[in-house]
């Protein structure tokens, strides 16, 4: 447990200007917008922008975890000799950033929903249950930048294997296969055993959108929206499986 | 006990170790000579479990080594390699949460025989100092063996002595196995009873270092340079 911990405090270390610098970041731009809002008069904008910034945080964690990675690639044989699994070693920074993220996207987000709160503007969103919307799009953001993160992770474990081999035309390499595997993943998605491994379990999820649906006839207002938990089940398996590929490279394969 | 059995290692555009067969006796303090680029670093780091063969087998205790058998390895890069961001103190306490045979109290003990101030962030100390606080952070570990991959670069003479002398009283030959590259040769040939000899990635000899003294009469150095005469 203790070295658990000890890993944790040394990734906060190793990142903790960034978070800084990211939160002051997230503060400037907020605050800014709502000031500014006033004069420019913009329905919703501090919210908009605030709902923009959250949706680049999509992005916070790959890029974090690329950060954390390189750091530790400056001096491998410090980071490497550890007895630690390569699941730890790796864990302690997915767990790191994934805080980091939670705290920025937590401010950015929160301090958009009290500038929507705020707002007198007359003119009204299609958002029916605003905490709903908040929690679903929140969702959608972590999730989607866990998984690039993993990804992210093996693709820079990947090239530490390949350099000790083939020098720098191992970022070449990574390049063409991160082309190859995302093109294996669009031919993949069109195909019936696609369909077959993703394509079940739909369950219907409130919506928190006011879409009405007007015919001629009647009026229909669509209070829920079919997901598919097939997707989540084999998006889980197969971020699993790139961890514990990505562990098995870090634990066999990388060299100092 | 630390085995090689054929052991090879290929680089794209070099060969660093060629089929290397070694034993390498436990509980002796044993020197790794050779020339710049002879593959001492390799086999070192081999040890460690840091760089894999590309064919043949190290062990340790007859179980092959992985990057995790750092466990029974305390291995000192030659690389100023260091987390800037942490004190001496700090870094002596992650040191302490990652490897349970770390033995704080050791630790201070030979940051206090270095002068080192604990509270001072590594990046502000001198090479030297930053060399000595490595050399504090492999010893204060209760391992079998302990890998020295060019300690006393970035030393001043002066430091370097009272180093090697220092050296004898934090080891356990009893318990421990110590592995030391360097090219202050001279200078530690007092502590060294055994000597490996490399060049060009093939061990050219094993010998224990009194045997060198009374069979040859010749030193660490002068043995090596006959050797290396022979090869060539």
């Amino acid at each position: 447990m203790m070295n658990w911990s000890g890993l944790l405090r040394k990734e906060f270390r190793v990142t903790r200007t960034l978070l800084l610098g990211v939160v002051t970041f997230d503060l400037l731009v907020m605050i800014g917008f709502f000031l500014g809002s006033a004069r420019w008069e913009v329905p919703y904008l501090t919210a908009i922008i605030g709902g923009l910034l959250t949706a680049l945080h999509v992005f916070f964690l790959p890029l974090y975890l690329l950060i954390s990675l390189n750091t530790e690639g400056r001096n491998l044989n410090l980071w490497l000799h550890n007895p630690q699994s390569g699941a730890r070693l790796l864990g302690a920074k997915i767990m790191n950033g994934l805080l980091a993220l939670l705290i920025s996207i937590g401010l950015v987000s929160g301090l958009a929903l009290l500038a929507y709160n705020l707002e007198t503007s007359v003119l009204e969103l299609p958002i029916e249950n605003v905490w709903l919307f908040g929690f679903y799009f929140l969702t959608v953001i972590v999730t989607g930048s866990f998984y690039m993160g993993t990804w992210l992770t093996f693709y820079w474990t990947l090239y530490q294997v390949l350099k000790t081999y083939i020098g720098r035309w191992a970022v070449l390499l990574v390049l063409i296969l991160i082309g190859f595997i995302s093109w294996l993943g669009s031919w993949f998605d069109g195909t019936r055993i696609s369909e077959v491994l993703i394509d079940w379990g739909y369950v219907q999820l409130p919506s928190p959108l006011n879409a009405e649906v007007s015919q001629q006839e009647f009026d229909l207002t669509v209070s829920t929206f079919p997901f598919p938990i097939g997707n989540v089940v084999f998006d889980l398996i197969t971020i699993v499986l790139i961890f514990l590929l990505t562990c098995w490279l870090l634990d066999r394969k990388v060299e100092v | 006990m630390i085995t090689f059995e054929n052991v090879s290692k290929r680089y794209l555009t070099k060969q660093a170790l060629s089929d290397v067969n070694v034993s390498i006796p436990e509980g002796k303090i044993i020197g790794l000579v050779g020339s710049n680029g002879s593959g001492k670093s390799t086999f070192m780091k081999m040890i460690a479990g840091l760089v894999s063969p590309s064919e043949g087998k190290v062990m340790i205790d007859q179980e092959s080594v992985s990057r995790r058998t750092a466990n029974k390895v305390a291995f000192l890069s030659e690389l100023d390699a260091y987390y800037s961001f942490f004190s001496v103190k700090e870094t002596i306490h992650f040191f302490a949460t990652q490897f349970q045979d770390f033995d704080i109290e050791k630790a201070h003990d030979i940051i206090d025989f270095m002068d080192i101030d604990v509270n001072q962030k590594v990046k502000h100390l001198s090479k030297g100092n930053r060399g000595r606080l490595k050399i504090a952070l492999t010893l204060a570990r209760e391992v079998p063996i302990i890998l020295m991959d060019e300690p006393l670069s970035g030393l001043d003479p002066m430091v370097r002595d009272s180093i090697v002398k220092g050296l004898l009283s934090y080891i356990d030959l009893e318990k421990q196995t110590v592995i030391i590259t360097t090219h202050e040769v001279t200078e530690i040939e007092p502590l060294l009873e055994t000597v490996i000899a490399i060049r060009n990635g093939k061990v050219l000899a094993l010998e224990d270092v009194e045997t060198i003294r009374e069979r040859d009469r010749m030193r660490i150095v002068e043995w090596l340079k006959k050797l290396y005469q022979e090869e060539a």
